[in-house]
């Protein structure tokens, strides 16, 4: 439908205001928030992500998007707590601790979002037992750590030991620079992927199990 | 012994002046500081370093075979991860990257990383060769996002961008026991006072890099990647180790 096209459209060229403007017109012509939610801002962030993945535009573009996709889901939110439209799964994501780099795990947070999962931000300088902690107060179906240093990486071997010894449901996934799929297998997480776009498909496919 | 180094840009004080006082005859590949953030090029350009010098040496433009080539680098983002030994052995020091090696010793970084989180650290190479989050190179980019993607856009990139340094306390720039700059030490104070982070000055130590141009490789500090080896990831802690290439 156009009015979603539109809404995608702006929202892939991160025209913020725009993208308010367009949901709430959406909105004022009778379309329900989940329908404006899914077929314009989501559908345009899956756009992004697959442009992302393929090096098609790079973090300025992404953040850009994401951003318009905030404040068209600012807009939303009260009609889409009225209509009970619910997050397909909920993630604790952080960087670990003595790492203070978040611009990788903001570009996560924000693709998970762009999937419809709710994504709790721990912030930086996370150790295991806030990461494991904050997984089983939100019920978590994912933890996903961050790291840029190799200095911290090895912080994410105890995230994994310990959520194993509490038993937590929860995935965890690991990423950053440094990180690899023979250091994830190394220390037996139960997920890696390269970027923020990848990391949003296997975090929603562990979300779908 | 003859050692060819390849060497990152920011140690061009400390290693040349070490190099000049060896009894070892060495030179020196430098790249330029920064491939760490491409770390795949970082590989590449160290790879192609090694080849072109045994290229010289087999065309007789440099006389000696070298006993070893040797990485001024640590494991610099899984930079130096991939690296295939030829003819003579690679010999890098086992830290995460430079800043161990301005100290003195891994270990030595580890206590002080560990003991003070949120340490953003600055040096005279690094001033003199990379960007500081404290001049107009800020402004520079902001305009050219804002030529791109419209002022408001730009401001908020920036944004994104600069933000983790407000997660910072420290700043500490290491000073060098080779070079003392007054004019460093002022632009390091500067980035403290932008970003609110506290100063201190932390001793450079020269030690790790004297070993290294010195042949003095203790197999907990140095890793020796022999002549049909392949330098790979270490997750123990040591960093890098060696194994048969394929």
């Amino acid at each position: 439908m156009a009015v979603f096209d539109e809404i995608s459209e702006l929202l892939q060229k991160g025209r913020t205001p725009k993208v308010k403007e367009a949901v709430q017109a959406a909105l004022d012509s009778g379309e329900n928030a989940k329908d404006i939610l899914e077929k314009g801002l989501l559908s345009g962030m899956d756009v992004i992500g697959a442009k992302f993945k393929n090096n098609e535009i790079f973090v300025p573009e992404v953040l850009l998007a994401a951003r318009a996709m905030n404040a068209g889901v600012e807009v939303l939110k009260p009609h889409l707590i009225a209509e009970g439209v619910e997050s397909k799964g909920t993630a604790v994501i952080g960087t670990v601790k003595g790492d203070l780099h978040d611009i990788g795990k903001n570009l996560v947070k924000m693709m998970l979002e762009g999937k419809g999962i709710t994504a709790i931000d721990l912030g930086v300088d996370v150790t295991p037992e806030r990461f494991v902690e904050a997984a089983e107060e939100n019920n978590a179906d994912i933890i996903c750590c961050s790291a840029l240093l190799t200095t911290t990486m090895g912080i994410m071997a105890d995230v994994v030991e310990l959520a194993k010894a509490k038993k937590l449901r929860a995935k965890v996934m690991v990423g950053g620079a440094p990180i690899t799929q023979e250091f994830s297998n190394t220390i037996g997480a139960d997920g890696y992927t390269p970027d923020a776009a990848s990391a949003s498909d296997m975090a929603i496919a562990f979300c779908e199990k | 012994m003859y050692f060819h180094v390849i060497a990152c840009q920011v140690f061009q004080r400390e290693l040349s002046r070490l190099i000049a006082d060896s009894e070892n005859v060495i030179s020196v590949t430098w790249l330029p500081q920064g491939l760490h953030e491409t770390p795949n090029m970082l590989t590449q350009r160290v790879a192609k370093a090694i080849d072109a010098f045994l290229s010289d040496v087999d065309s007789g433009n440099v006389k000696h075979l070298p006993d070893a080539f040797l990485l001024c680098y640590g494991l610099c983002s899984n930079g130096t991860i991939g690296l295939e030994a030829k003819r003579v052995p690679i010999v890098i020091p086992k830290t995460d990257d430079c800043i161990a090696l301005f100290l003195g010793s891994q270990g030595r970084y580890l206590e002080l990383f560990n003991e003070h989180s949120g340490t953003y650290w600055l040096n005279n190479g690094w001033i003199e060769t990379s960007f500081l989050p404290a001049d107009d190179a800020i402004e520079r980019r902001k305009a050219a996002y804002a030529e791109q993607y419209g002022d408001d856009n730009a401001e908020y990139l920036i944004e994104q961008e600069m933000q983790y340094l407000k997660n910072y306390h420290f700043c500490r720039y290491i000073t060098s026991p080779v070079f003392l700059s007054a004019k460093n030490e002022s632009a390091a104070r500067s980035v403290a006072d932008k970003w609110e982070l506290e100063f201190i000055k932390e001793p450079g130590d020269l030690l790790l890099i004297k070993k290294l141009i010195s042949g003095d490789w203790d197999e907990n500090e140095f890793v020796i990647c022999p002549p049909g080896y392949v330098t790979a990831a270490a997750y123990d802690g040591s960093k890098i180790r060696a194994v048969p290439a394929k």
